[in-house]
C-alpha cells in the first residue's frame, strides 16, 4: 500500500516550456526511495512540486495523493498544515535553510508547540527528544546555539530534527550529504536510515550521487530530461539490468569513485 | 585528432539563449522610460536653437492667457510665453541632471573602487567621510555652497553631485568588494593580470550594470532637487528657466491660471519617471539572474 | 634527487591571532610526478593551495620554485612564476568572468605574462585539445554547460604552457558523466603536455586516477604521505582509514564479459 503517490506530475512554465513530464512513482510507509539524476534532470523540482513549493510562474498538474488526498487540489491553506506536519523536507544546505537570527532550542520549538499545541517547557522536552534522535548528545549546548556556531554535520542533524519534528509521515531529503565532508556523510546517511527504522516514515532521497542512494535506498527512480527513465531497484540497477541510460550511470560512479587495488598500475 | 574528446563534448547538452531570454531584451520598462526621457531630450534640445519667443523678454503676450491660439501653454503673470520656458526648462533640467551624474560618477566610482580594492586604511576613511556625507541633507549642502559661491546652475551641481558621490561610492565599494571575491578575479591574477587589469578588464564590466542603474535613479533624484533648489530659489537664476523657478513663480498665481503650475509639475513627473523607468529597464535588461544563463 | 618545482618548508599560517590554518607543512612537487591533496573541510587545503600559487605568502617557513626562494614582490620572478604554474578553480560559473568572450577568457594569460607569438593561434590550439571548435571564441560562458565551461578553464590554463597544473576540486562541481570526461582530459593532457598535476581535492577517487603521489592533510598538518596506491590501499594512520572507510562506493559488479 503506498503512502505517496505521484502520477503523471507534469510542470509547465507560464510560457509554455514543460520542465517536468508526466513523473509517476510511489512510496510506501517504512520505505526508501532514491530519485537520481544529473543536473538538469528535474529531480528536485519534483520534491518541490510535491510540496507544492513551486516557483511563481509555474503550474503542476497531474496527481501527488498522501493517503489517498490530492495534495495538487488542495487550497493553499490546507497545504500548509500539510506541509512539515505530514510531509517534511531537508535541503542541501542546512546554513540556508535554518534562521540565523534564532537559536536551536526555538526553531526547533517553535513548529512543534505550533502543530502540536505544547506548553513552552513540554516543547522544549521534545526538541531535547528530537536532537537526541538524531544523536546530538549536548543537547542543552546546541538547543542555545544559533546555527552558525554549529558545524556543517550537526547543522543538517539539527535541520533534520526540525524535519521531524512534527512527526511527518514522508521525509523528503534533497541532497542532505552533499555539502557535507564523507567521514559526516556517512555519519549522516547512517542516521537518515536509522530515523526509517525507528519511526516508520517514509523516505525520499533526492541526489546526483548514486553511491549515497546505492547506501540508503531500495527503491531508486532514475530521471532525466523532467521525465522518469525508469523505476527500478538499487540491485537490479547495479547489475546492469534495465534501461541504458541507468547503465550509463552506474558505470560513470564505478569510474568516477574507483579506488586503485594494490595490484593494479 | 584527439580521441573521442569532441563527440563526448557534444553529448552534454550546451545552455543556449532561449527564445524567452530574448523577449527580455527590451523590457518594457526600458522601451517606456528611453521614449519618456528621449522626448524631455528633443525638447531640450530643440529649445537650444529655436523656442517660440524670447526666453528673457517679458510682455511678449496678454497676462495669464491660458493655453491656446498664439499661447500653446499659456503666458504667466508677466505675459511671459510659458511653453518658450517649459522647452528652456527641460534643457536646464537635463544639464543639471547629466552634469551632476557625471560628478557623482566620476567621483563615487574613484572613491569606491579606492576603498574596495587598496588598503584597508582607504576604506576606513572613505565609509567614515561618506557616513557623514549621507547625513547631510542635499539641500543643507546646497545652501552651504550658495553662500559661499553664490546662487547658480554650477553651485547646484556641485552640491546635487557631491551627495551623489557618497551614494554612488557607498554602492560601488559593496559591488566591487563582491565581484572581487569572485572566482575569476583569483584566476586572473594566477594568470599574471594586475592590479590596474583586474579593476578594468573584470571589475569594472561587472560592476557597470549596477552602478548604470543607480546613476539613472540618481538623475531622476538630480531633477527633483533641481526644482526644489530652485524653488527656494537656490539654484538656476534668471533669466535662465528652471521647472522649479516657473513652479515658484506660479504659486501666486496657482488659483486663477492653474495651467502655470500644473504644467511644470508634468514635466518634472515625466523626466523623473522616465528615468527611473530607464533605470528599471536597464537593471532587467542586464541582470543575469533573469537572463537565459542558469 | 632532481630540484623539485615547487617545495613547502616548515610552512605555517596564522590568520589573526588564533587562527593556524597550517601548522607546519613540509610538500614538494617534483617533476613528472603529480600530487593528490587530500583533506576535509577545515584541514588546511584552500590556505595551501594560495600558497602554491603564490597569491598569499606564509607566517613562517618557505616557498621555493625551482629551488628559489620565491619572493612575491620581485615581479618579473613572479611573472616567470605565472607563466609555468596555473590553476583551474572548482566551480567553472564563477571562475569565468561573465561578461567576457571565451577567446578573451583563454587569451587572458597569454595577454598578462606578455607572451610571445600568434596569441589567436594559440587560442585556438588549446580549445582543440580541450575537445572545442574553435568558433566557440565569439561566445559568452552562461552559453555553455557546466562541463564545458570547465573545459574553457581548463584550456586557458593550459595556454601559457604551463609545467605545472594546480587544480582545486575540478569536477566536484560537474555531473557525474560530465566528471569522468574531465577526469580522462586531465590525464591525457598531463601524458600530451607532459604536465605536473597538483590535486587539491576532498575526492579521494580522482586522486587515485591522477596523481603518483598522495598527501593527507588534516587540521594544518600532514598526517600521511606516499605513493597514491599505498596511502590509498593500505593507509598506515587512522585517519586516512576513516577517510577511505567513508567514501560512498557502489558495491562490485560482476565482472562482465
Amino acid at each position: 500500500m503506498s503512502l505517496l503517490e505521484v502520477d503523471g506530475l507534469t510542470v509547465r512554465t507560464s510560457d509554455g516550456r514543460t520542465l517536468l513530464d508526466g513523473v509517476t512513482w510511489d512510496v510506501a510507509a517504512g520505505a526508501r526511495l532514491g530519485i537520481i539524476g544529473e543536473s538538469g534532470s528535474g529531480k528536485s523540482m519534483t520534491a518541490l512540486a510535491v510540496l507544492g513549493l513551486l516557483p511563481a510562474g509555474m503550474r503542476a498538474t497531474g496527481h501527488v495523493r498522501l493517503d489517498g488526498t490530492d495534495l495538487l487540489a488542495l487550497p493553499p491553506r490546507r497545504m500548509d498544515a500539510v506541509r512539515g506536519a505530514q510531509v517534511a523536507m531537508v535541503f542541501q544546505e542546512p546554513l540556508t535553510a535554518l534562521d540565523p537570527l534564532m537559536t536551536v532550542g526555538r526553531q526547533i520549538s517553535g513548529p512543534v508547540r505550533l502543530h502540536q499545541r505544547l506548553s513552552r517547557t513540554a516543547a522544549r522536552e521534545e526538541a531535547a527528544r528530537l536532537l537526541r534522535l538524531v544523536q546530538i548528545d549536548d543537547t542543552e549546548r546546541v538547543l542555545g546555539s544559533y546555527p552558525w556556531q554549529l558545524s556543517g554535520g550537526q547543522r543538517q542533524r539539527v535541520s533534520l530534527a526540525m524535519a521531524l519534528a512534527c512527526r511527518p509521515r514522508v521525509l523528503l531529503a534533497d541532497e542532505p550529504t552533499t555539502a557535507l565532508d564523507v567521514t559526516v556523510q556517512a555519519e549522516v546517511l547512517e542516521l537518515l536510515d536509522d530515523v526509517v527504522e525507528r519511526t516508520g516514515l517514509a523516505l525520499v532521497l533526492v541526489t546526483h550521487d548514486l553511491p549515497v542512494v546505492a547506501r540508503v535506498a531500495q527503491d531508486l527512480v532514475v530521471m532525466r530530461d523532467g521525465a522518469v527513465v525508469e523505476r527500478t531497484t538499487v540491485p537490479r540497477a547495479l547489475a546492469g539490468d534495465g534501461a541504458a541510460y541507468t547503465r550509463e550511470l552506474v558505470d560513470a560512479a564505478r569510474a568516477v569513485t574507483a579506488l586503485p587495488t594494490p595490484e593494479a598500475r | 585528432m584527439t580521441t573521442g574528446v569532441e563527440d563526448l563534448a557534444v553529448r552534454e547538452p550546451a545552455v543556449t539563449g532561449t527564445p524567452h531570454a530574448r523577449a527580455r531584451r527590451w523590457p518594457p520598462s526600458l522601451v517606456a522610460g528611453a521614449v519618456l526621457v528621449g522626448l524631455v531630450a528633443v525638447v531640450g534640445l530643440v529649445a537650444l536653437v529655436w523656442t517660440p519667443y524670447p526666453l528673457d523678454v517679458t510682455g511678449s503676450g496678454p497676462r495669464l492667457a491660458p493655453p491656446g491660439g498664439d499661447f500653446p501653454a499659456g503666458t504667466d503673470r508677466l505675459g511671459r510665453d510659458l511653453l518658450t520656458q517649459l522647452m528652456a526648462g527641460a534643457a536646464s533640467a537635463l544639464l543639471v541632471a547629466a552634469a551632476s551624474v557625471v560628478v557623482a560618477g566620476t567621483l563615487g566610482l574613484v572613491l569606491g573602487v579606492l576603498a574596495a580594492a587598496t588598503t584597508r586604511w582607504a576604506d576606513t576613511v572613505l565609509v567614515n567621510t561618506v557616513d557623514v556625507l549621507i547625513a547631510f541633507p542635499t539641500l543643507l549642502l546646497a545652501m552651504l555652497l550658495v553662500t559661499v559661491r553664490g546662487a547658480s546652475t554650477a553651485t547646484a551641481i556641485a552640491a546635487i553631485g557631491i551627495s551623489g558621490a557618497a551614494v554612488i561610492a557607498r554602492v560601488t565599494r559593496i559591488t566591487v568588494a563582491r565581484v572581487l571575491r569572485e572566482d575569476y578575479v583569483t584566476a586572473a591574477t594566477a594568470s599574471g593580470t594586475g592590479w590596474w587589469g583586474t579593476i578594468t578588464r573584470h571589475v569594472l564590466p561587472n560592476v557597470a550594470p549596477t552602478l548604470l542603474v543607480q546613476l539613472m535613479l540618481l538623475a531622476g533624484g538630480a531633477v527633483l532637487a533641481e526644482s526644489a533648489l530652485s524653488y527656494l530659489g537656490l539654484g538656476t537664476p534668471p533669466p535662465a528657466a528652471s521647472w522649479g523657478r516657473m513652479l515658484r513663480e506660479a504659486q501666486s498665481t496657482m488659483v486663477v491660471a492653474p495651467w502655470s503650475a500644473i504644467l511644470p509639475g508634468l514635466a518634472i513627473v515625466v523626466l523623473v519617471l522616465g528615468l527611473n523607468l530607464l533605470g528599471d529597464g536597464i537593471r532587467e535588461r542586464t541582470d543575469p539572474n533573469l537572463r537565459g544563463d542558469r | 634527487m632532481s630540484t623539485p618545482l615547487l617545495e613547502l618548508t616548515g610552512v605555517t599560517r596564522t590568520f589573526g591571532r588564533t587562527t593556524q590554518a597550517l601548522r607546519g607543512v613540509d610538500l614538494r612537487v617534483e617533476a613528472g610526478r603529480g600530487v593528490g591533496i587530500v583533506g576535509e573541510s577545515g584541514a588546511g587545503k584552500s590556505t595551501l593551495l594560495r600558497l602554491l600559487l603564490a597569491l598569499d605568502s606564509p607566517t613562517s617557513g618557505t616557498v621555493t620554485y625551482r629551488g628559489e626562494p620565491l619572493d612575491r614582490r620581485d615581479r618579473a620572478a613572479v611573472r616567470r612564476f605565472r607563466r609555468d604554474v596555473q590553476v583551474v578553480f572548482q566551480d567553472p560559473r564563477s571562475s569565468l568572468d561573465p561578461r567576457q568572450r571565451v577567446g578573451s577568457i583563454v587569451a587572458e594569460p597569454l595577454r598578462s605574462l606578455r607572451v610571445e607569438g600568434d596569441h589567436r593561434a594559440r587560442v585556438c590550439e588549446v580549445l582543440a585539445s580541450v575537445g572545442l571548435d574553435a568558433d566557440v571564441v565569439d561566445r559568452y560562458p552562461a552559453q555553455f554547460s557546466g562541463g564545458q565551461r570547465q573545459r574553457i578553464a581548463i584550456a586557458r590554463a593550459l595556454a601559457p604552457r604551463p609545467s605545472v597544473l594546480v587544480a582545486d576540486e575540478p569536477v566536484s562541481a560537474l555531473d557525474v558523466s560530465v566528471r569522468r570526461q574531465v577526469v580522462d582530459l586531465l590525464a591525457r593532457l598531463r601524458d600530451e603536455h607532459g604536465l605536473t598535476l597538483v590535486l587539491v581535492s576532498h575526492d579521494i577517487a580522482i586522486v587515485g586516477q591522477l596523481c603518483e603521489r598522495t598527501v593527507v592533510l588534516h587540521d594544518g598538518l600532514v598526517v600521511e604521505e606516499g605513493a597514491t596506491r599505498e596511502v590509498l590501499t593500505a593507509p598506515r594512520e587512522p585517519y586516512t582509514q576513516r577517510l577511505l572507510a567513508a567514501v560512498p562506493r557502489l558495491p562490485d559488479a560482476t565482472p562482465a564479459g
